[in-house]
């Protein structure tokens, strides 16, 4: 996967008008991926593909495939020490942390652009 | 009441006849002794009753004189018998007798299998029966394999962890063993 330029990034999120909830979402899926790559008791691990699953399912969530999911790549020690510093908000403004630095962390895991042009709502556009 | 313990009356000496020379080959034990020694051995199965029998062996064998005490006697027969040579000798000729008095517990018993009117006529039959047609014993074992629900539930739970980590493209989880560690210390510390 090519890294693409943060200029380039801003200008395809423009141009596919991406909600920030989309970009938190992608964000979140490879925070957890991270996790399920890891140690992790066999409850929680279950807890949290059952939480891809349910995202996945979801018919409100029609943007999101089992298939985007399955591509997003694991997040990297860098993004995770940017996770690490949102984590110390409350989970609301965690959130829009996550959305406000969409670009960085799609620059540091380029899966997350690429699942996104998979996404059926741009498909259709594209 | 008395105290005093009863004293074992006095009985008459027994009778000492030379043993007959026995050309059968001697065992291993029998072969390490001397003549003497074997002469003593023999003779402890062939004395005519239990109380003397190793002074009675002593004498047959010739060891002391004619005029040697009892208790000379006694001390000489209790050496030998705490002889480990003549104890293992002592040992192989009463698996010899043991076997060669197989027959006559054979005849004994066939005698008294024949005398329906002796006390013992019931054990006897018993004991042959036993022999001949032993009770047999029928053990039905039946194994149930259950699969408890803690197990089924774990096992299906591994199994959705797997399908479902497969759906997502991650790798296959690592096995955790989930419980709690106790340090244990060791030697002097």
């Amino acid at each position: 996967m090519e890294a693409i330029d943060e200029d380039d990034l801003g200008a395809l999120l423009r141009k596919m008008c991406c909600p920030r909830g989309y970009q938190y979402t992608l964000v979140i899926v490879s925070i957890m991926k991270r996790y399920l790559g890891g140690k992790l008791p066999t409850s929680f691990r279950l807890e949290f593909l059952e939480w891809l699953e349910k995202m996945a399912a979801d018919e409100n969530r029609l943007w999101l495939t089992q298939e985007m999911i399955a591509n997003i790549e694991p997040m990297c020690d860098k993004g995770y020490e940017i996770v690490r510093e949102a984590q110390k908000l409350d989970a609301r403004k965690r959130l829009d942390v996550y959305a406000d630095v969409f670009k960085t962390f799609a620059k540091l895991n380029p899966s997350l652009i690429e699942a996104l042009k998979q996404s059926p709502t741009y498909r259709k556009s594209a | 009441m008395d105290a005093t313990p009863r004293k074992r009356p006095k009985e008459k000496p027994l009778e000492v006849v030379p043993l007959e020379p026995v050309d059968a080959a001697y065992g291993s034990a029998m072969s390490a002794l001397n003549e003497r020694q074997r002469l003593f051995v023999r003779a402890l199965f062939e004395a005519p009753r239990k109380h003397g029998a190793a002074v009675f062996a002593a004498r047959a064998a010739g060891y002391g004189s004619p005029t040697s005490s009892v208790q000379s006697m006694a001390s000489i027969a209790s050496r030998l018998c705490s002889d480990p040579k003549v104890q293992d000798a002592i040992q192989e000729e009463s698996r010899k007798y043991v076997t060669t008095l197989g027959p006559m517990a054979v005849r004994a018993l066939k005698n008294l299998l024949g005398t329906p009117g002796h006390r013992d006529h019931g054990r006897a039959v018993g004991i042959l029966m036993e022999r001949v047609a032993p009770a047999g014993t029928t053990h039905t074992v039946r194994v149930t394999h259950d699969a408890t629900p803690s197990f089924k539930e774990t096992a299906e739970v591994m199994e959705r962890i797997a399908a479902l980590s497969a759906k997502y493209g991650l790798p296959a989880p690592p096995i955790v063993i989930e419980g709690n560690a106790e340090r244990l210390s060791h030697g002097s510390d």
